[in-house]
C-alpha cells in the first residue's frame, strides 16, 4: 500500500487512535453529559455526577490498559503523540483532580441549574490537560492548552444567576482570568512560533534537535523561552503574575474555585515539565535562575499575604501559590552544577505536584463540602467550626491543612524534605533556607484555619447536613492518598522519578 | 512481654498510636470506657517497655542494644532505624511513665475525653519516637510530628491566651526545626547517609571543611535549645506550658523539653565534637543565664501555675549546663537531672492543679493554707519542693551534686554560678511552700476540703517513690548512662581521659579530682563511683 494513500493515513490513524482513547472516552461521556442535559428533569440532573465519574473512571482504566501494553514508551500520529511514563502518571493526576473535585462537591452542584454544563466543562478541561500529558507537537500543546483554558473560563463564569451579586462577581472573574490566559495564550503562541523558526517544524524533536544543532539560533531559542515561560507563570499563578487567582477563588463557585485553584497549576506544569525538560533542557543554566526567583517571589509573597487574609478562600489560593514556588524549587534544584541532572530534584517535582493535587483539592473542601459551605462562609475570625457537627470531617481537613504546611506524618512533608535536601545537594543554600524561612509564616496561616476547623459548631449543628457518600469518599481518598504517600512514598518516588525520566531521557 | 529484641522497641513505640487509633473508633459517649481504654495502652506501654530494663546490658560494649531495622524510603535513603542507649533507655522509661501519668491525670477534669486521650497518647508516640530513632529523617519525622498533638493539647479548643500561646509554641518551636532539617540536609550531603549510627562512628572532624560544621552545628543547636527553652529562646514556652490543661503541661514539662537536651546527647556533641569543643564556653554562659534569669522569672509570678511553668526554664539550662561542661560526672550529671525534673515538675504540676481545682484559682495568693485542708496533698507537696530543691535523700539531688562536680573538674566559676542557681531555685520554691503552706487561708473563701481522689494518689504515689528513688539509690541510673558518657567525652573532649592519665602517672593531681583519678583510665563504674563511692 502506497504510504501516502489516504488509505493508509486513515488506517494508522485508526490503529493510533487506541493511544487516546482515554482523551476519547472524556470526550464521548462530556457530549453525552451536554446531551441528556437537554433531556433530565431537574431533579434527575444529580446522576450527571456519575456519568462524570464513570466517564473518569473509564478513562482512567483506558491510560492503565496503554500502559500496560507500551511500558517503554511510543509515538502515535506521526509522532504528534508520545505515550511515556510520563503521560500516564500525570494523566492519571489529571484525572483524579477532576474526579476528587466532583466527588466533594456533588451535593453543592446538585442545587445548581447548570450543573450539566458544569460537568461536562470540566471533563473537556481534564481532556485538555491529557493532551498536554501526551503532546510532542507544538500544535497539540496549544489546542490543550486552549481546551482547558476556555473551559476553565466558562466554568469560572457559570454560577449563580447573573442578576445575583454572587453571579456579577463570578462574570467579572471569568473575564478577568478570561483577559490574562488569552494574553498568556497569545504569548504562549508566540513562542512557539519562534521554536517553529528554530526547527522548521512543530515536531519537539525535531525543535530539540534544531536548538542543539544551531547554537547560533540561541538568542532566538532565550527569546521563545521567556515568551512560554511567562506565558506557564501566568497559568501556574506564580507571583508575580499571581493576581487573578486569589480574585477567581474567591468569586466562583466553590468546585470551580478549587479546579482552577489545582487543576490549572496541574496543567500549567505538565506543559511546562514537558517543554523545559525536552526541548529547553540544553538551555537548563538559563531557565533555572528565571525559576528560582519567580519560585522565591511566590513563596515570599504567597506566605506574606496569607497572613493577613481573612477570606477563606483567599487564603487557600494565597497557600496554593506559595506550594508552586516550592514546586518550582524542586525544578531549580533538578538542575545541578554545570547543567547535570539532579534526578532527586526531578522526583522532588513529580512526586510533589502529584500529592499537591490531592491535597490541595482536599484543602478547598473546606468551601465545598457541605458542612464547610455552612461553616466557613463568614470571615475567617468568626467562622463556625465543625467540632460537634462533623467529627470526623475534622480529622480529615486537618490532614490537608498540616500538609499544605509540610507538617509529618503527611505528604507536603516528604514533599518540602525533597526539595530541600535537593537544594542543598546542588549547592542552593540561601533558595532552601528562604523556603524553610517561609515555612512557619505558612505553618501560621494554615493553622488559623486549622483553629477556625476545631471551632465548636454552635448553633450551627441543627442547619448541618450530613456528609453525602460522594464527599465522604473524596475526603477519604484525598487523605488517604496524603497519609500514604506521607508515610510510605517510595512506590510514588519510584514512579515519579520513572515518568520524568522518560521525558528527560529521550 | 516475649518478644525478640529486633521488635520490643517496635512495640513500646506503637503501642500508643495504635490506642490513640483504637480511641477513635470509640462512640463519643462513652466516656469511661474511653479512660479506661486510654490508660490500658499507657499501661501497656509501660509493659512493654520493661522488659528494657533487663534486656539492655549496661556495661555492653554496644553502642545501641535492641536494634530495630527496616527499610523505609530507599530512594531518599532514609530507614526504620530504632535502638537505644543508656541515655535514651531512660527517657524512654520517663516518657513512659509520664504518658500513664497524663492520662490518669485526665480523669480529674471530665469532658471531650476521647480527642483529650487520643492526642496525649499521639504525643507520647511522637516523644518515644524522638528518642528512639537512629535515623536522621524519622528522628526528625517524630521531632516535628510532635507539635500537631501537642498544639491541639495547649489550646484545648480554647480561644483567647490559649489559642495564642499555641500558636506561639507551634511557630517558634517550628522555626527551630526547619533549621535543623537544613542542618539534616547537610549532613546528607557530606556524609551521604542518614544513619546516625555511621555519623557517630565517623563524627565531623578535620576533614571536614569548618565552614561547613560551623552550619550544621548552628543549625541543629538553635534546634534543641528553642525545643528545651534555652534563655533567648524560652519565651514559647511560658505561655505554651502554663495555659495548657495540666495533663499535657506535665507531658510536655516532664517529657517534651527533654528533646532539646537529648538532641544535645545523640547529635551535637557526638557528631560535631569539634564544633561543641569550640562553642561550648558561650552556650554555658546562655546555660547560666538561664538558671539565673529563670529564678527570678519564678520569684515574680503569681500565678502558680505559670510559676511552674517557668520553673523548667532553670532546671533544664542547669541540665545543659552539666552536659556542656563535657566531662563525665557533668553529662551524666546533666541526664540524671533531667530524668529527675521530669518526675518533679510533673508532680508540682499535677500538685498545683489539684490545690487551685480546690480553691478555684491558681493564684498564689488565693492558695494561701490550701495545703492544710488537703493533708494529703500537703504531704506531696512538701516532698516534691525538696525534691526540687535538691535536698539530699531526693531525686535533685543525685544530678545536681554530680553536675556541680563536673562543672569543677574544669570551670570553677561555672560551678559557682550553678551553686548560686540552686540556691536561687531552691529559695524560689521555700518562698513558695512558706507563702501556700504557712499563709492564712483568705477571708472571702469558704473552705472546700475534699480529700485527695484515687487518681491523684495513683498518678502522685509512684512519681514520689521514683524522686525517692533517684535520690537514695542513683547508682543504677548512673551507671545505665556511663558507658554512653565515655563514648561522649571521649569524643568531645578526648583530652580529658589522657591528661587524667598522665596526671595519675605523675602522682600528684589536682585536688578537685578526687575519685576519677585514682583509677587511670577510669574503670566502667568510674563515674558512678565518684559521686557516691566518695561521699
Amino acid at each position: 500500500m502506497d504510504p501516502g494513500s489516504a488509505q493508509a493515513v486513515f488506517g494508522q490513524a485508526g490503529r493510533d487512535s487506541v493511544f487516546i482513547l482515554p482523551q476519547i472516552m472524556l470526550a464521548v461521556f462530556g457530549v453525552a453529559i451536554l446531551l441528556t442535559d437537554r433531556f433530565l428533569p431537574q431533579a434527575q440532573k444529580r446522576w450527571h455526577a456519575f456519568t462524570a465519574l464513570l466517564g473518569l473512571a473509564f478513562s482512567g482504566a483506558a491510560l492503565g490498559v496503554i500502559a500496560r501494553i507500551s511500558p517503554r514508551g511510543i509515538s502515535a500520529f506521526s509522532d504528534s503523540i508520545a505515550i511515556e511514563p510520563f503521560f500516564v502518571y500525570f494523566g492519571w493526576l489529571c484525572l483524579a483532580v477532576a474526579a476528587l473535585v466532583i466527588l466533594l462537591s456533588a451535593r453543592y452542584l446538585a442545587a445548581l441549574d447548570s450543573q450539566g454544563e458544569i460537568y461536562t466543562l470540566l471533563l473537556f478541561a481534564t481532556l485538555g490537560m491529557m493532551f498536554l500529558a501526551c503532546g510532542n507537537d507544538l500544535v497539540v500543546l496549544f489546542v490543550g492548552i486552549e481546551i482547558f483554558a476556555t473551559s476553565l473560563t466558562v466554568l469560572i463564569a457559570c454560577g449563580a444567576p447573573h442578576d445575583s451579586a454572587g453571579g456579577r462577581k463570578s462574570a467579572e472573574a471569568a473575564v478577568k482570568q478570561g483577559i490574562m490566559t488569552a494574553l498568556a495564550a497569545a504569548i504562549l503562541a508566540y513562542g512557539f512560533s519562534l521554536l517553529y523558526g528554530i526547527g522548521g517544524s512543530t515536531n519537539l524533536r525535531a525543535i530539540a534537535e534544531g536548538i542543539t544543532r544551531n547554537p547560533a539560533g540561541a538568542p532566538l531559542a532565550f527569546a521563545a523561552l521567556a515568551a512560554i515561560c511567562a506565558a506557564l507563570f501566568v497559568q501556574l499563578a506564580a507571583a508575580p503574575f499571581h493576581e487573578w487567582m486569589p480574585d477567581s477563588c474567591q468569586a466562583a463557585l466553590g468546585p470551580v474555585a478549587a479546579y482552577a485553584a489545582i487543576g490549572a497549576k496541574v496543567a500549567a506544569f505538565v506543559l511546562l515539565l514537558r517543554l523545559l525538560l525536552t526541548i529547553f533542557w540544553p538551555l537548563c543554566t538559563t531557565w533555572a535562575p528565571i525559576l528560582a526567583i519567580v519560585a522565591a517571589v511566590s513563596i515570599i509573597a504567597g506566605t506574606l499575604a496569607s497572613l493577613t487574609q481573612s477570606n477563606t478562600r483567599r487564603l487557600l489560593g494565597y497557600l496554593s501559590i506559595v506550594q508552586v514556588g516550592f514546586i518550582l524549587l524542586g525544578l531549580v534544584a533538578a538542575v545541578g552544577p554545570n547543567g547535570s541532572v539532579n534526578e532527586r530534584g526531578l522526583q522532588a517535582v513529580a512526586y510533589y505536584l502529584f500529592v499537591f493535587a490531592f491535597f490541595g483539592t482536599g484543602a478547598f473542601s473546606l468551601v465545598i463540602s457541605s458542612g464547610g459551605v455552612v461553616a466557613m462562609r463568614k470571615d475567617l475570625n468568626e467562622a463556625q467550626g465543625f467540632t460537634g457537627a462533623a467529627p470526623g470531617t475534622i480529622l480529615l481537613m486537618l490532614v490537608f491543612l498540616f500538609s499544605l504546611a509540610g507538617v509529618p506524618p503527611t505528604a507536603g512533608f516528604i514533599g518540602i524534605w525533597l526539595v530541600v535536601s535537593s537544594l542543598v545537594a546542588t549547592g542552593h543554600k540561601a533558595l532552601a533556607l528562604l523556603a524553610v524561612a517561609c515555612l512557619p509564616l505558612a505553618v501560621y496561616s494554615s493553622l488559623r484555619l486549622a483553629r477556625a476547623v476545631w471551632r465548636p459548631a454552635t448553633g450551627l449543628a441543627a442547619t448541618w447536613e450530613r456528609a453525602s457518600w460522594m464527599e465522604t469518599w473524596g475526603l477519604a481518598v484525598a487523605a488517604a492518598v496524603t497519609l500514604g504517600a506521607g508515610i510510605f512514598p517510595e512506590r510514588l518516588l519510584h514512579f515519579a522519578q520513572y515518568s520524568m525520566l522518560s521525558v528527560l531521557a529521550r | 512481654m516475649f518478644l525478640s529484641n529486633a521488635h520490643i522497641l517496635g512495640a513500646v513505640l506503637f503501642t500508643p498510636a495504635v490506642g490513640a487509633a483504637v480511641l477513635l473508633f470509640l462512640p463519643r459517649a462513652r466516656a469511661r470506657a474511653t479512660r479506661i481504654i486510654a490508660l490500658g495502652f499507657g499501661c501497656l506501654t509501660i509493659l512493654n517497655a520493661l522488659p528494657l530494663l533487663w534486656r539492655f546490658d549496661p556495661s555492653s560494649n554496644l553502642l545501641f542494644q535492641c536494634i530495630a531495622d527496616a527499610e523505609w524510603i530507599p530512594s531518599i535513603g532514609a530507614r526504620y532505624t530504632l535502638g537505644i542507649d543508656g541515655i535514651s533507655l531512660l527517657l524512654v522509661m520517663l516518657t513512659a511513665v509520664l504518658g500513664m501519668a497524663a492520662l490518669a491525670a485526665s480523669w480529674v477534669e471530665p469532658g471531650r475525653e476521647r480527642s483529650r486521650c487520643a492526642l496525649l497518647l499521639l504525643l507520647e508516640f511522637c516523644l518515644l519516637g524522638v528518642f528512639l530513632s537512629l535515623d536522621f529523617v524519622l528522628f526528625y519525622f517524630f521531632w516535628e510530628m510532635m507539635l500537631v498533638p501537642a498544639y491541639f493539647l495547649i489550646v484545648n479548643r480554647g480561644e483567647g491566651p490559649a489559642a495564642r500561646a499555641g500558636m506561639k509554641f507551634f511557630v517558634y518551636t517550628l522555626a527551630g526545626s526547619v533549621l535543623m532539617l537544613l542542618a539534616i540536609a547537610a549532613v546528607w550531603h557530606s556524609r551521604q547517609t542518614f544513619d546516625m549510627r555511621e555519623v557517630l562512628a565517623h563524627p565531623f572532624g578535620a576533614a571536614d571543611a569548618w565552614h561547613a560544621q560551623k552550619w550544621i552545628f548552628w543549625g541543629f543547636f538553635l534546634a534543641f535549645a528553642i525545643k528545651l527553652g534555652l534563655f533567648p529562646f524560652h519565651t514559647w514556652l511560658l505561655g505554651a506550658h502554663a495555659e495548657s490543661p495540666t495533663e499535657a503541661s506535665l507531658l510536655l514539662a516532664g517529657a517534651s523539653l527533654n528533646m532539646g537536651l537529648y538532641g544535645f546527647l545523640r547529635v551535637l556533641l557526638p557528631m560535631l565534637p569539634e564544633a561543641t569543643a569550640r562553642y561550648h564556653v558561650p552556650i554555658m554562659i546562655l546555660a547560666v543565664i538561664s538558671i539565673v534569669y529563670g529564678g527570678f522569672l519564678c520569684l515574680a509570678q503569681k500565678d502558680s501555675k505559670r510559676l511552674i511553668a517557668c520553673a523548667s526554664i532553670p532546671q533544664l539550662g542547669f541540665c545543659a549546663l552539666g552536659i556542656f561542661a563535657l566531662t563525665p560526672l557533668g553529662i551524666a550529671g546533666g541526664v540524671v537531672q533531667m530524668i529527675s525534673q521530669g518526675i518533679v515538675i510533673a508532680a508540682l504540676f499535677l500538685i498545683f492543679d489539684s490545690l487551685s481545682a480546690r480553691r478555684g484559682t491558681p493564684m498564689i495568693e488565693g492558695l494561701r493554707g490550701a495545703p492544710r485542708e488537703t493533708p494529703g496533698l500537703a504531704a506531696f507537696y512538701v516532698l516534691f519542693t525538696l525534691a526540687a530543691i535538691g535536698v539530699p535523700v531526693f531525686s535533685a539531688f543525685a544530678g545536681e551534686f554530680a553536675i556541680v562536680r563536673g562543672l569543677m573538674e574544669r570551670y570553677s566559676i561555672f560551678a559557682a554560678c550553678a551553686a548560686f542557681g540552686i540556691l536561687l531555685f531552691a529559695a524560689t520554691l521555700l518562698w513558695l511552700y512558706q507563702r501556700i503552706a504557712f499563709g492564712e487561708s483568705p477571708a472571702d473563701l469558704a473552705p472546700s476540703p475534699r480529700p485527695l481522689g484515687r487518681p491523684e494518689w495513683a498518678v502522685l504515689l509512684p512519681l514520689a517513690a521514683l524522686a525517692i528513688w533517684i535520690g537514695v539509690f542513683p547508682q543504677p541510673f548512673f551507671h545505665a548512662v556511663e558507658a554512653p558518657v565515655k563514648q561522649l567525652v571521649a569524643v568531645v573532649n578526648p583530652g580529658y581521659y589522657v591528661n587524667r592519665s598522665a596526671l595519675d602517672r605523675s602522682g600528684h593531681g589536682p585536688a578537685t579530682s578526687v575519685r576519677a583519678s585514682q583509677s587511670p583510665p577510669p574503670s566502667r563504674t568510674a563515674v558512678a563511683k565518684a559521686v557516691f563511692g566518695g561521699r
